[in-house]
């Protein structure tokens, strides 16, 4: 009777224990609802390869870690990209464009995968550039985003949705490649809201360049220079001209005449390039008057 | 019982080892070293993963000259390093991409046309860890031409769609460009409450005599480096 009763003590023990290792493992599980925020490093890479060669790269996908463990599901997809005359990004199927892709010669993996919080995935990238590739510079990207639900939507919902992807850049430069970069027009411009700074460059060479534009504002017939700043121009392509605004909005310049200079350091070893414009900011135009009530009544 | 106990005792050893191991003294030099990574982040307003509604229109009742606002949605950009915001449409399930409906005398559907997409309040850059940020922020965060709505919707008289300065149309199969910047975190981490900028983005559109049915979309938002 007593040897029962203490099995049956052992047994309830068991069971509880049981349980509670059984809760602990659902607790500490990930859940499987929510992807965690992750991040892409290194956004961009350059490779050089020779025609008819191949090279292997990889760049991370790294999930922020979380007091409570996330997981989901990520897709990793292939685009054409280039950079507009305005300076503002693009994406594109890739083969859909005329400009120089290396969308066909690459090959990616994993292209799906499972991201658990605080977890780093590789994604390789092999590149095989074709024999004869002229020399120049061949552009991709890749896609990385949360894969998106399978539910279809809600009946009698009529709704916008919104989804977040990264994108690594992928440049393949073939050699021999040289830029030929330029700054070939300096603007100012304050006819449309607060003045900006409009700088043109252009590349004729093969290779692509990273313009650093250093801009200074003096108010003429004042000696001191009003304010001075940096910009990272957005990459000048090979064979494109590239028209992009620097807003001055943070200045606050006070009507009056003004010289805008700016130099150029198109970072290809060369000399700065350098050039000046006077602008004007006008006086900003006073309200339209309107008649008082007086005048209203005896016109 | 006697098993149970040996059990437990084993448990406790196992759980106390590796704390002995780790407290054993060293001695020697070690290096360290590794890599800030370029990093950007678009979150919601509790630092998840954004994957939500840009607007649920619900049924759009017809009135006079009176737009469909949902509320608009907020989320929290993150860098170090300057950032460019691109935005497309896609997915479209019920809604056909075109031009906005106008007068016709052939039945219309909605359209991509037909839905109003923009910033539609400032972007806020009050964050004490925000780059340029802060109280008095000195930063300037560009808004594509036409994508800036703060001002308001535009005003509808006709009944008709309004001239909306930027539709899904405008954003449909491809990538286009809404807002760029500088560097926007100066530190902290994607838990930090005073390291982004947040962004408010919301649709519109005009009740009107459409060909009835439900419709859905997705805008993809992407973030890159502004130079790249």
């Amino acid at each position: 009777m007593h040897i029962a009763k203490l099995r049956s003590k052992n047994r309830k023990l068991v069971l509880l224990l049981g349980l509670g290792m059984a809760v602990h493992v659902s607790l500490s599980s990930p859940l499987l609802c929510q992807t965690p925020a992750f991040s892409v490093n290194p956004g961009k890479m350059e490779l050089e390869v020779n025609p008819g060669t191949e090279k292997t790269a990889a760049f991370e996908i790294t999930a922020a870690s979380a007091p409570v463990p996330e997981r989901g599901r990520i897709m990793v997809s292939q685009t054409d990209w280039s950079i507009l005359e305005d300076g503002s990004l693009t994406f594109k199927q890739p083969g859909s464009s005329q400009e120089p892709s290396a969308s066909s010669w690459i090959t990616f993996s994993p292209s799906a995968f499972t991201l658990e919080s605080a977890q780093t995935q590789l994604v390789r990238i092999t590149v095989t550039v074709p024999q004869k590739t002229p020399p120049g510079v061949y552009r991709t990207g890749l896609f990385v985003q949360e894969r998106p639900s399978a539910t279809p939507p809600e009946a009698g919902l009529r709704v916008i949705n919104v989804r977040v992807r990264y994108v690594f850049l992928l440049y393949v430069i073939v050699p021999p490649v040289s830029s030929h970069a330029e700054l070939v027009n300096l603007e100012a411009d304050t006819s449309n809201g607060p003045p900006q700074l409009i700088c043109e460059m252009k590349n004729t060479g093969n290779r692509h360049a990273r313009p650093l534009v250093f801009w200074s504002i003096r108010r003429d017939g004042v000696a001191e220079t009003e304010s001075r700043g940096k910009v990272e121009a957005t990459v000048l392509l090979p064979d494109a001209t590239m028209r992009e605004a620097y807003s001055l909005q943070q200045l606050s310049l006070a009507p009056g005449r003004y010289q805008a200079s700016v130099f150029v350091d198109f970072q290809d070893g060369k000399p700065q390039q350098s050039m000046s414009r006077d602008f004007e900011v006008l006086a900003p135009a006073s309200p339209a008057l309107k008649p008082s009530v007086e005048e209203l009544v005896h016109p | 019982m006697k098993r149970m106990s040996i059990l437990l005792s084993a448990s406790a050893v196992l759980a106390i080892l590796p704390g002995i191991v780790l407290a054993q003294g060293t001695t020697g030099t070690g290096t360290f070293g590794g890599t800030v990574p370029t990093t950007f982040s678009i979150a919601n307003t509790s630092n998840g993963s954004l994957a939500a509604a840009l607007g649920t229109f619900g049924t759009l009742t017809i009135g006079k000259n009176v737009l469909s606002t949902p509320t608009p949605l907020a989320f929290r950009l993150r860098s170090n390093a300057g950032y460019k915001l691109t935005a497309q449409v896609g997915s479209l399930v019920g809604i056909t991409d075109g031009a906005p409906s106008g007068v016709s005398t052939t039945l219309q559907a909605i359209k991509t046309g037909d839905i109003g997409i923009g910033f539609t309040t400032a972007v806020d850059r009050s964050g004490l860890s925000v780059v340029n940020g802060g109280a008095s922020p000195t930063r300037t965060d560009s808004v594509v031409t036409g994508f800036d709505v703060t001002a308001g919707w535009p005003s509808v008289s006709t009944g008709h769609t309004p001239a909306f300065t930027k539709t899904l149309h405008d954003i449909f199969a491809a990538d286009t460009q809404i807002m760029s910047g500088d560097r926007i975190s100066a530190s902290g981490d994607n838990s930090s409450s005073d390291n982004f900028l947040t962004v408010t983005v919301g649709v519109a559109t005009l009740p009107q005599y459409l060909t009835p049915g439900d419709f859905s979309g997705t805008v993809t938002f992407t973030i890159a480096a502004s130079g790249t």
